[in-house]
């Protein structure tokens, strides 16, 4: 019987095998740049010849590609990786946690990341990885989808502009201390609107143009089955830059999650510039003078958002259940997952049962624990951090842009708190009215 | 700091990149443009063209054969001879012809000046009749008027001169005629000779030119862009606004645009007959096709334009469209996008291959596959019947017709209601029971928008059993029908264990000698008393007269008995075993008031009863003293064949039916510890009469314990037995007291063939047929191994290669299909499955469901052809009938023939009485059939009235057929008609 499901396909191999030319290629490159520009390694051997080499054994693994049926072929990715890495990687606690550890770490070392050599070994070993991955045939079904392709880009174009920041930024910082002028100062990048700009502008519409038509001529806009309000498709998907919102479905009510929070992450954005009493590092990049505020923008943008985009459309499979990017989206996966409200927790946990009834006291009763949190979260804590930790930021401020910049952080926080609270104590609603479909 | 007048960038470089990116776009263009074109309707429409013009150069070649060329050339010689002699008679008549032509030149201004005369006087007119309407003054009325009569006057005159004009150049054309009248009658009659040759040549040249600025205009129409002017390359598209498909949510029209490649599909020849035959020729040239008059798809013609597709059938393609019954995707114009779907796993290989093909399943539509094509039949054609049999077009769709009738022989509907009404609506096949109860009956007939079944039940009644047969028998009977009985075809619902491991197959095994004897206790306790016909006191029953007269009274005509071999009818039970089974009267083992009744009597026994009554009265013999009693002969005979069968039945375990008991109370919402109580205590907590449901079987009138542990037992079983019997629905297909209003068990089936498949329970069925699936004694240890086997055959080379015999590709093929449907979670391979082992969709989940939570349905005497047969009635079965006008409604004279026909068939009028007579073809050689050996004689008028109404040689079909006699071929007329054989022809 034919395996329908094939790891590896005389298609995929005459692909992989262009994918490894252009790494070649790429590789070809850096090793002339290495050559004019960096030293030796050791004993009169210069480190472009370790690039060298490993460009050509990248040819070679290409030509290996054109030229190998798929029987036997001996480039893939094995499951003893797969399994275990599916296994253990798998669950929405670790990506976030880890896309947190990533955050820090992506601060924590900038300097080192940004060095060319360093992040030109990190594309690679990412590319390396993505190639091996493709011989992986649940792997390529996510990752090919021709809807999923800019979202992979998006991945890499995302990595260099954080990259262009840090290194601008580290650069800066270093100029700073040292006392030099700023980059921007000594490199001024100011140019004619003709020719050097209308025109460049001129040339890139042209070739995104015809980039663009040949992205439509290669991946056919794929066409899935016709509406239907009585089958709907499993997962039912958003567009992809909606996936994060998506996400955030898993932990709140669809009034939050996709109407409250987008609302005030918006509103928030807009009001950045006006909360912002932080007068340095206007027109320049830098880090160390404007830690605290491209921290917090960070943390709102790469794991809040990208990282759940790229959760949402990698890793959540049928039922929205939780895959691992080589585990095959299996319909019939069970998760177990049963959720308790808060109000559950603590009327049980008093021994007393809720408090059975319709009444608006009843109610109001029954859900008093997640009311007054709710209300000390939002009423309460912002006064509490004014006096202590953030005692600062409230003499600089003023009370109204305080509590509007207190407030916006505890909303950016609530997502990663009801997240926490959920994979820890299977919390389902601090505050669960159904009868008035209002639930928190 | 202020901007420079230095460029950032190299101007030189920028244009160079400028340029470069204005090649890559213009390149990205081309290759839109290039993508777009690349259309796969594009070249069939250019094949189709190559075909046409190669049919037409046959047909111009056939044509214009040397005869015609010489009869061109004859022609051609004497016009040129004749226009030299006209020649010089034009010079000598010149006066003539100048004259006629200064008399047309005058004719055509004077024609031209009356025009203008004419549209000026309809100006006055107008005018005038303005002037009228708006009520103007009278002076300005009076001019108006004047002067359209001025103007009217001008143009009379006008007409005049024209008519005096005329007359005088008919006179000169009359006498200029005289003289050419040679020349024009001969090129008159050459047109006519080359009219045909030249209509055949216009059309030829009109798809494949001849000069080269016709072939250049026509390439020019085939250009991106310009193409969108009436190009000759088109998508043609068909549009039946009122025969709309469902897709998602809503009804919208239908759009086939299948004829954008199978442009010949209604082309008909003048006879009517397909214009281009389909085929599977060998090669991939189109003259070669055109040679062996034989097209491959999509070039063809429809193989039955009498039925459908040509204008004159009764399905028009115009009306209906292609999709409606072959479904696919009718606004597809690629072979992918149209959804074909392959017949088989191996066809779908091969065109992977050839055209990239891949199941999409995101269609629901998908192309009926050619096994399946007569499913969408019933659509529209709700009586079914007329598909099997038509006076005209005969059995138009077989393999519907025979599920259909398969589903009716095994009383599917009992269980599995097909409801034909939706609110009184029609939509598709009624196959339901008739009401069971008057009050039942009474109310459908009140409710207007209700409609009845109409279908009996398919078993013998069981109301009255216990006067029938034994405890035993039914026991052993039940547990396997075919082991008592091979040709039954009542369904097997114990020891159905292939797919249970060994300890779950023998607890399976106990619980199901409980249920056995549960339900013979359940059919003998409450059994009815009926009172049994009996032979006349004293008489004698003879069982050699009851022979002869199992053969004269017609029993024959339904039932096979091994002392009858020549009996050959299946329409009743093969009822050699009777004997063993019936109740023999307890005064005379050798006789069975039983059997008597129902043979006398039958609906006495089972109301419903399919059986006639045939009259079998006593009568005296002709010899007037011998009394002669019919049915008790019969009897006799038929219970003289053996001894009463002794029937082995498996001994209860207690333990085990305490079980089952336990398991049946727990669900009745009764705690473990509470049923145990039950059970040990023999006594129910209720008074019988407080009971609902089957536990009133365990209650005692008054709540107290049972009597003791036998009647506590015979409790239990009881308990049991109605609970399998509600559990395997046994009333579907038997009459039963107390089961009169119980409900089918089955899902309904009216709309299965459009059932989300991702709510079709498949389990574990792959691992199923990945290690088991074949019955014992296959050559496959599983069947997956078996349809590995067959596609490993097929890719060899199939039955053309010799790895099959025609009938075993078939067969294995469709394994492979249905295999394949299963692997994809589709329908197709769902039914069959459940039709070949319906209890293989609960292997390795029994571990993991309850006792009574099993699955329950049945396992038929099925063939596998006959699983195909019902799958594809069952698949048909959508409930979405389309629009009124296009649901087949017969007139009355062919709704009443349907109808008979439905009857004749439920009956079995045919096993006794010829309604049609057989047809008979034979062979023969025309010499020998002498015209007539009747003489005259006196009465030659008759004669001749006789052979005007039956010519002879009428029989003959006109078909030829080389036949070996005597070791010497002869080539023989065919001939064919109704009647009988009297003798065998000698061969």
């Amino acid at each position: 019987m034919l395996n329908a499901h094939p790891d590896l396909t005389a298609s995929v191999l005459v692909g992989l095998g262009w994918y490894y030319l252009l790494m070649f290629l790429m590789n070809a490159v850096w090793t002339v740049r290495s050559y004019r520009e960096d030293g030796e390694v050791a004993g009169g051997v210069p480190t472009a010849a370790v690039w060298a080499v490993y460009s050509s054994i990248l040819l070679m693994v290409s030509l290996y590609h054109f030229t190998y049926p798929p029987e036997g072929f001996l480039i893939i990715l094995p499951e003893a990786f797969k399994a275990p890495f599916d296994r253990y990687f798998s669950n929405p606690v670790l990506y976030f946690f880890l896309s947190i550890v990533g955050l820090w770490a992506m601060i924590a070392l900038r300097e080192w990341w940004t060095k060319p050599k360093v992040a030109f070994l990190l594309l690679n070993a990412s590319l390396l990885f993505m190639g091996l991955s493709l011989t992986d045939y649940d792997f390529r079904q996510i990752v090919g989808k021709p809807d999923n392709v800019p979202i992979v880009a998006m991945l890499f174009i995302v990595a260099f502009c954080t990259w262009i920041y840090f290194r601008r930024a580290v650069d800066n910082d270093r100029r700073i201390e040292e006392g030099r002028p700023l980059f921007e100062q000594e490199d001024n990048e100011k140019v004619l609107v003709w020719p050097d700009l209308v025109y460049t502008e001129l040339i890139c519409m042209v070739v995104l143009t015809a980039v663009l038509i040949f992205w439509g001529i290669a991946l056919k806009a794929p066409l899935e089955e016709p509406g239907s309000s009585v089958k709907t498709p499993n997962p039912s998907k958003a567009p992809w830059y909606f996936l994060g919102l998506q996400e955030m479905l898993v932990y709140f009510d669809p009034w939050l999650a996709g109407v409250v929070l987008p609302s005030i992450i918006l509103g928030g954005l807009m009001a950045i510039p006006y909360i912002d009493f932080n007068k340095l590092g206007n027109g320049y990049y830098c880090f160390k003078q404007r830690s605290f505020a491209v921290t917090t923008f960070l943390f709102g943008f790469l794991p809040l958002w990208v990282a759940l985009i790229v959760l949402g459309t990698f890793l959540r499979g049928p039922n929205w259940n939780f895959f691992g990017i080589y585990e095959y989206w299996d319909v019939h996966k069970v998760e177990a997952a049963n959720n308790v409200n808060l109000s559950e927790f603590f009327w049980n946990g008093l021994g007393q049962g809720l408090p059975k009834g319709t009444g608006l006291a009843t109610i109001l009763l029954r859900e008093a624990p997640g009311i007054l949190l709710t209300i000390g979260y939002f009423a309460v804590l912002p006064p509490i951090l004014g006096l202590t930790i953030l005692r600062t930021y409230f003499v600089r401020m003023g009370v109204i842009r305080f509590l509007v910049f207190s407030n916006l952080i505890l909303w950016m926080a609530i997502l990663p708190i009801k997240m926490l609270l959920r994979w820890a104590f299977s919390l389902k609603y601090i505050v669960g009215i159904p009868e008035w479909f209002f639930n928190i | 700091m202020p901007a420079t007048d230095n460029f950032r960038w190299n101007q030189q470089k920028l244009h160079a990149v400028f340029a470069l990116s204005s090649v890559f776009l213009l390149l990205s263009v081309y290759a839109m443009l290039r993508e777009d074109q690349a259309d796969e309707w594009r070249s069939v429409q250019r094949n189709v063209f190559a075909i046409d013009a190669a049919v037409r150069e046959r047909e111009l070649k056939k044509l214009e054969n040397p005869e015609f060329v010489k009869q061109r050339e004859e022609i051609d010689q004497q016009i040129s001879e004749a226009s030299a002699e006209l020649e010089a008679k034009r010079k000598e008549n010149a006066e003539l012809f100048a004259s006629l032509a200064k008399q047309e030149r005058e004719v055509e201004s004077l024609e031209i000046d009356l025009k203008f005369r004419n549209s000026n006087r309809d100006e006055a007119r107008a005018n005038y009749d303005l002037a009228v309407r708006d009520a103007l003054p009278e002076n300005i009325t009076a001019d108006r008027k004047a002067e359209y009569q001025r103007r009217q006057q001008l143009c009379d005159e006008r007409q005049l001169d024209l008519d005096k004009a005329r007359l005088t150049l008919e006179e000169l054309a009359t006498q200029a005629k005289a003289i050419t009248s040679t020349v024009d009658e001969l090129e008159t009659a050459r047109t006519k000779l080359v009219a045909d040759a030249e209509r055949v040549r216009a059309t030829l040249e009109n798809i494949a030119p001849s000069n080269a600025i016709s072939a250049f205009k026509r390439s020019i129409m085939e250009l991106p862009i310009i193409d969108g002017f009436n190009s000759h390359l088109k998508v043609v598209q068909d549009w039946m606004p009122n025969l709309k498909i469902t897709l998602g949510m809503s009804k919208i029209a239908r759009f086939d645009r299948c004829r954008t490649c199978h442009q010949n599909i209604d082309k008909t020849t003048g006879e009517g007959g397909p214009a281009y035959p389909p085929g599977h020729p060998e090669t991939e040239n189109i003259l070669t096709w055109v040679q062996q008059n034989k097209y491959p798809q999509p070039y063809s013609t429809h193989p039955n334009t009498d039925l459908y597709c040509s204008a004159s059938s009764p399905h028009p393609v115009a009306t209906f469209g292609c999709t409606i019954c072959h479904n696919g995707q009718g606004s597809g114009t690629s072979f992918g996008n149209a959804e074909h779907s392959p017949n088989d796993p191996h066809i779908a290989d091969e065109w992977h291959h050839e055209y990239g093909f891949h199941p999409n399943h995101f269609w629901e539509y998908p192309m009926q596959p050619s096994r399946f094509i007569e499913s969408t039949c019933i659509k529209c054609h709700h009586n079914v019947t007329e598909l099997g049999v038509h006076p005209k077009y005969g059995a138009s769709a077989p393999k519907v017709h025979r599920g259909d009738q398969l589903l009716q022989k095994y009383g599917c509907y009992g269980c599995h209601e097909i409801h034909g009404y939706d609110a009184g609506v029609a939509i598709g096949p009624d196959r339901r029971l008739e009401p069971q109860t008057d009050a039942e009956a009474a109310r459908l007939a009140a409710d207007p928008s209700q409609v009845p079944g109409k279908l009996r039940k398919v078993g013998p009644s069981l109301r009255h059993i216990a006067s029938k047969t034994s405890s035993e028998w039914i026991q052993y009977w039940t547990e396997i029908p075919s082991r008592y009985r091979p040709s039954t075809k009542m369904p097997q619902f114990f020891s159905l264990t292939d797919h249970l491991g060994e300890s779950d197959a023998a607890q399976t095994k106990a619980f199901e000698t409980a249920e056995l004897a549960g339900i013979a206790q359940v059919l003998l306790s409450s059994s009815q008393p009926i009172d049994l016909l009996k032979p006349k006191e004293g008489y004698e029953a003879s069982a050699e007269r009851g022979e002869k007269l199992f053969v004269e009274r017609g029993c024959v005509a339904c039932h096979q008995h091994t002392a009858v071999p020549e009996a050959k009818q299946d329409f009743g039970p093969n009822i050699s075993d009777i004997h063993q089974k019936v109740r023999r009267n307890s005064d005379n083992p050798a006789f069975s008031d039983w059997l008597y009744t129902w043979i006398r009597e039958p609906e006495r026994y089972h109301k419903r009863t399919k059986m006639p009554n045939l009259y079998l009265d006593a009568y005296t013999d002709v010899d007037g003293t011998t009394q002669i009693d019919p049915a008790a002969d019969i009897t006799a005979f038929l219970l003289a064949q053996g001894e009463p069968g002794t029937f082995p039945v498996g001994e209860v375990d207690d333990a085990e039916l305490n079980k089952l008991v336990e398991l049946y109370l727990k669900k009745g919402r009764f705690g473990a510890e509470k049923a145990q109580e039950i059970i040990s205590s023999r006594t129910f907590p209720q008074k019988r009469a407080d009971v609902v449901g089957d536990e009133a079987v365990l209650a005692t009138p008054d709540a107290a314990p049972a009597p003791d542990e036998a009647a506590w037992r015979q409790m239990k079983l009881e308990y049991v037995g109605r609970k399998v019997v509600s559990r395997y629905g046994c009333y579907a297909c038997h009459d039963m007291p107390g089961y009169e209003e119980a409900r089918p068990i089955g899902v309904a089936l009216q709309d299965w063939g459009r059932k989300d498949t991702s709510k079709l329970g498949f389990e574990h069925i792959e691992e199923y047929l990945h290690h088991h699936g074949e019955p014992a004694g296959s050559a496959f240890e599983s069947t997956s191994e078996r349809v590995l086997t067959a596609r490993k055959k097929a890719e060899a080379g199939g039955a053309t290669a010799g790895q099959f015999t025609p009938e075993e590709e078939a067969a294995e093929m469709a394994a492979t299909y249905f295999y394949d449907s299963l692997q994809r979670h589709g329908r197709p391979g769902f039914i069959w499955q459940k039709l070949r082992a319906p209890r293989s969709y609960d292997y390795e989940k029994t571990e993991t469901k309850g006792y009574d939570e099993r699955l329950r349905m049945p396992k038929f005497p099925l063939k596998e052809d006959e699983i195909e047969a019902i799958a594809t009635f069952v698949l048909g079965l959508v409930a979405e009938p389309p629009a009124p006008e296009y649901v087949y409604t017969p007139n009355e004279r062919d709704r009443t023939r349907i109808e008979g026909e439905f009857l004749l068939a439920k009956y079995n009028c045919t096993g006794c009485h010829v309604v049609e007579l057989p047809k008979i073809t034979f062979a023969a050689d025309l010499a020998q059939i002498e015209s007539t050996p009747l003489d005259a004689g006196d009465h030659q008028a008759a004669l001749d009235l006789l052979l005007a109404v039956r010519p002879p040689r009428q029989g003959l079909t006109g078909a030829t057929k080389t036949i070996k006699v005597d070791d010497e071929k002869l080539k023989l007329h065919i001939a064919s008609f109704h009647g009988f054989v009297a003798t065998r022809p000698d061969p």
